[in-house]
């Protein structure tokens, strides 16, 4: 006799599959508890029986089923797992994923026998994440593929379970949807508006201790020294850490909504206090007590007391909220009930559809059709661009030069995603003008717009422009701080090969454009339209900043521009030596 | 009957809150204080920190610590204090102002002069500190071309024209600007309202009148500087200025001994060597003095022994005085006596231990002069030796080795370049080198330095002579003739006049 293994309640939802293979159900099915077993066991009132063949070829589907969407998640969890790794603020992103198998796994027992999920719902579900899948990674976009990926984990989970699972697994879900990559460089602004509100903060923290002290940009000037915020808070960075470790604490204690909003919020107060507190500390010991706490061990320390105050300020605050209204347990927690909880039929989720392992299976496919779709890199390897840059020293110019004296040589390094660059090498020049600094700064991914750089830093942008020079694209800025301050700046980029690099227009289209039309050429013989690598990995940036007290002429900016173009030139061709 | 008002709201409350408070977990009360008491703190630091310092408390605190740090020097922490309020307040002139003298302090002199010139344009009335400044800027300049003088008194009268707190700075500047251009009445209107705060400029006043040909009131005035200088020396006695200002007073009246006795007790106590330079101007002034009372001929050769000496006096306390070793050499060319004197007094100096290189100068000047190619020669090796920063040094062994017999032009010419790198238009080094060069037979070059010497040079009649020489040379004959002709000129008006 054929078993059948589902098991419904009465007067509950609609069990639905959708496909031949499975009997429909209705809510008029009865059920009797069978003497000394938990489970119900449904009586087919229609000839809906399966044979067992057919059991074994929804096993098969199911295996299939996750084949393919192991093979459409891992290539992204390399992609994604760059992206964010590249990213010091997401750097928490592996300890979110362990969080993520916490909350689940405590949100797992106790949910009883699962039915699976509307199909008509998972299929909307599916529908919108595998194209957006596709387009994800078509383009190599992150941001898109991991949407994609979330809407797909969403639609999967409430396919197996429903809105029981869904209700139960939405906390991990949320975990998950903090590593999806915010779009549009929305977690960049929010770093560079975090260091304003910190240089806000920490400035009305010294003025209360009248410790004197200007405030341009970021930088906190004090005597003797400029403090810049991005340096003094890497603790900005803890802000994503702290968030992320909040919330998965409070996931993971089932707090309830109104905690869960009101501890975020207090987390991210903390935060910004104690990066507040720490900058205006790193100037005033430096000002009382010609203290250098901004570099070496006694940085760490110092980053490392904050952060480990916060977090305890964080649980603190838990407390007290929990004192506040110890509220029960919240209704949104899924209906526990006594019984384990159990997955429905398999073969009856959407994992046994024979479509999904099909459209799965193209769908990774198509991705793999992708890999090694990049231009082929004929050029230097980046490691020995980068280690003729590393090169670069003080005698690549003369002590005179056209008129400038060189003062000073400074070989700078700062964290990997510093807006000013992982490494830097700078020249000081006095000349007639002002005094000028010409530096190479490397590596960038791609053309990199210096005017956030110098807003950051005080500076107002008063006019921009672009030139090309004989090839070469330079962009320039007129720019003036107060108290009779004028910059000007120029900039220009070249990659491993010595080939300069332009702005990109639209950097998803392009990538998308020319990643398509590679996979057209290879895959169908068409001609390629772009041997153009879709985006630079490896980019060298070398600018010129003139300071004066008044503007530039039209001569004096014309002498900058040549000056500048025989220096890339030269740092050019040292980087290809 | 009277009416009780009820309030059964508060009763509810009070039993609402007794509940809840019996419903609680202490413990998680205790966990919670230290995120309350953080609270709490933050909160109050909070609203410190918004009344204390609010951007009008913030501004009116650093303009005062600003000033203070300005006028105690240390314009580092000046400086910031004044970048921090130009940011938030970038158009106020006061703050500009200040920051502009910060960034002086600090040493961006260029942004100070360009925010200053922002302030005071030289077309139209701008903040009245800054015209004053820019004033004194100009006028502190080496050269005071009559263009810079005329700037300097604009920005004067602009700043007079505005809100100024230190206006007897700015009229006693004025004052002493038309006295130095000979406007005597003009420069008495501003005088006269600035001496009553500043009593230094009696001593102004008293070279007015003394040029108004008022004697008695120069006199007068003259006399109120040194009752001022005295009364300051003496509550004061470290002070230079005091001290030399009192005898600045003490040489207008021509009490020579009390101006000498004033310095040396100054050098005295302090050892300052300003007072060696100024010792050695009163002995000078006091040895012109002499000459302008006797005018006899009979007393002439008493009157320069006189004059000798006190010359003498001076090289013993100043004896790298150039104005001095120059003076002591014109007295080598009064012949007879007098000159033997001279010589004596600047060899003494040599063997003594005094000498410097412009002792070695004057001295091979005069073995020159006299004809002694050698002797002079010797001299001026010597004094190139000592003192080869000198360009007058530099230029005459030049002119000694491009004149002497066999003439080393080679060494000539590179001795008088190094003086050229440095000063490029110096007009007797161009001089010099052109007579290099004509000797050398590069004619071409030596008339463009020629040329280039002859506006500071015109009334020279060698230049004149050497440039007609030189166009001879060339073909140029009318040139050549014409400067002849001036060269006689020249020659014959200045025979005339030492008749």
């Amino acid at each position: 006799m054929p078993r059948l293994r589902i098991t419904y309640r009465l007067g509950q939802e609609r069990a639905n599959t959708g496909t031949d293979l499975e009997p429909r159900c209705d809510t008029n099915r009865q059920t009797r508890r069978h003497p000394g077993n938990m489970a119900s066991v449904v009586q087919p009132t229609s000839a809906s029986t399966r044979p067992v063949g057919h059991a074994g070829f929804g096993s098969f589907v199911c295996i299939l089923s996750l084949v393919a969407l192991a093979a459409v998640i891992l290539p992204w969890l390399g992609v994604i797992g760059g992206h964010l790794w590249a990213r010091p603020h997401y750097q928490v992103m592996p300890l979110v994923l362990l969080g993520v198998a916490v909350v689940a796994a405590s949100r797992w027992p106790g949910l009883g026998q699962l039915q699976p999920g509307a199909w008509r719902i998972v299929l909307v579900g599916f529908a919108v994440a595998v194209p957006a899948l596709a387009v994800a990674f078509a383009a190599y976009s992150p941001v898109l593929g991991g949407a994609g990926l979330l809407v797909m984990m969403v639609a999967g989970v409430y396919g197996l379970g429903g809105w029981k699972l869904l209700r139960a697994m939405f906390p991990a879900l949320v975990l998950i949807a903090l590593m999806v990559p915010l779009p549009f460089g929305f977690d960049q602004r929010l770093v560079q508006s975090l260091q304003r509100v910190t240089t806000d903060w920490s400035s009305h923290l010294l003025d209360l201790f009248g410790v004197e002290h200007a405030v341009s940009g970021n930088v906190i000037q004090i005597p003797g020294k400029d403090l810049f915020v991005e340096q003094a808070c890497s603790g900005v960075h803890s802000f994503f850490t702290i968030l992320a470790a909040t919330l998965f604490y409070v996931l993971w204690q089932r707090r309830p909504t109104l905690h869960v909003l009101l501890l975020l919020g207090a987390a991210a107060g903390w935060v910004l206090v104690g990066n507040a507190i720490r900058a205006a500390f790193l100037a005033y010991a430096f000002q009382r007590w010609n203290a250098d706490l901004l570099t070496g061990w006694k940085h760490l320390a110092v980053g490392f007391a904050v952060f480990f105050v916060t977090l305890f300020l964080v649980l603190s605050t838990d407390a007290l909220l929990r004192f506040l209204w110890q509220s029960p347990r919240s209704p949104s927690d899924p209906e526990r009930s006594q019984s384990p909880t159990r997955l429905p039929d398999l073969t009856r989720t959407w994992l046994g559809w024979l479509p999904v392992p099909l459209v799965l299976g193209a769908l990774a496919l198509f991705q793999f059709g992708f890999v090694g779709i990049e231009a082929r890199d004929t050029g230097r390897p980046a490691a020995e661009f980068e280690a003729a840059l590393h090169q670069l020293d003080a005698d690549l110019f003369p002590k005179q030069w056209a008129g400038w004296e060189r003062k000073d040589f400074v070989v700078e390094s700062r964290e990997v995603s510093s807006e000013f660059g992982a490494n830097s090498r700078a020249w000081m020049w006095a000349m007639p003008e002002g005094r000028a600094v010409i530096s190479a700064d490397f590596v960038f991914s791609d053309w990199h717009d210096l005017r956030v750089c110098y807003r950051s830093t005080g500076w107002s942008i008063e006019e921009a422009g672009f030139v090309n020079v004989d090839g070469v694209p330079v962009t320039i800025l007129r720019m003036n701080r107060p108290g009779s301050r004028f910059g000007y700046v120029l900039f220009t980029h070249f990659d491993k090969n010595g080939s300069p690099v332009s702005p990109s227009p639209t950097n998803f289209f392009n990538r998308l454009d020319v990643r398509m039309a590679r996979f057209s050429a290879r895959w169908f013989g068409t001609t390629e339209q772009s041997a153009e690598p879709e985006f630079a990995r490896s980019v060298c940036q070398v600018q010129m900043l003139v300071e004066s007290y008044q503007p530039l002429s039209p001569a004096e900016q014309e002498r900058a521009l040549k000056q500048f173009l025989e220096a890339a030139e030269r740092i050019r061709q040292a980087s290809q030596s | 009957m009277a009416t009780r008002f009820r309030f059964p709201g508060i009763r509810w409350s009070v039993w609402y809150v007794r509940q809840w408070w019996q419903t609680r977990d202490r413990r998680l009360l205790f966990a919670g204080l230290p995120a309350l008491a953080a609270l709490v703190l933050t909160v109050v630091v909070a609203g410190i920190a918004m009344t204390k310092t609010s951007e009008v408390e913030v501004q009116s605190r650093y303009f005062r610590t600003g000033h203070a740090h300005l006028a105690a020097g240390r314009y580092d922490q000046a400086l910031v204090c004044f970048e921090r309020l130009v940011h938030l307040a970038p158009h106020r002139q006061d703050v500009l102002f200040a920051l502009a003298l910060a960034s002086e302090g600090v040493g961006q002199t260029e942004r100070a002069v360009q925010i200053m010139s922002e302030l005071a344009p030289q077309d139209k009335a701008g903040y009245a500190p800054a015209h004053l400044w820019y004033a004194k800027q100009l006028l502190q300049a080496p050269q005071k071309s009559p263009k810079v003088l005329d700037a300097a008194e604009a920005h004067l009268l602009r700043a007079l024209d505005g809100e100024l707190d230190n206006r007897p700075e700015a009229e006693g500047l004025l004052g002493e600007l038309y006295l130095a251009r000979n406007r005597l009445d003009q420069a008495e209107l501003y005088l006269l309202r600035a001496v009553k705060a500043d009593p230094r400029l009696h001593l102004r006043l008293a070279y007015l009148y003394a040029r108004k040909g008022d004697r008695d009131r120069a006199r007068w005035e003259g006399e109120q500087a040194a009752s001022f200088y005295r009364a300051w020396t003496k509550s004061e006695v470290h002070t230079p200025q005091a001290r030399l200002g009192w005898a600045d007073a003490a040489i207008f009246l021509e009490n020579f001994d009390v101006a000498v006795s004033v310095l040396e007790e100054g050098l005295r106590l302090t050892g300052d060597p300003v007072y060696r330079e100024a010792l050695a101007k009163t002995y000078m002034a006091w040895a012109d003095a002499l000459a302008r009372r006797n005018q006899s001929p009979a007393d002439a050769t008493q009157l320069v022994s006189e004059q000798l000496r006190l010359l003498e006096k001076a090289l013993q306390v100043d004896p790298h005085n150039h104005d001095l070793v120059m003076q002591v050499w014109a007295m080598t060319q009064i012949r007879g006596e007098v000159a033997d004197k001279a010589r004596e007094v600047l060899r003494s100096q040599l063997v003594e231990g005094k000498g410097s290189g412009l002792t070695h100068l004057a001295l091979g000047m005069d073995a020159w002069q006299r004809g002694k190619q050698e002797e002079a020669l010797l001299h001026l090796e010597q004094a190139y030796k000592l003192a080869p920063h000198l360009g007058i040094v530099a230029n005459n062994l030049a002119w000694v080795l491009a004149n002497m017999q066999p003439p080393d032009l080679d060494r000539a010419l590179q001795l008088v370049n190094t003086v050229l790198e440095q000063w490029p238009n110096q007009p007797m080094c161009r001089d010099t080198r052109g007579y290099i060069l004509f000797r050398m037979g590069r004619y071409r070059e030596a008339l463009a330095d020629y040329q280039a010497a002859l506006p500071a040079l015109r009334h020279d009649p060698g230049i004149h002579q050497r440039l007609a020489d030189v166009y001879a040379k060339l073909g140029m004959t009318e040139l050549s003739e014409q400067h002849a002709a001036q060269a006689r000129k020249l020659l014959d008006a200045a025979s005339s006049s030492s008749r």
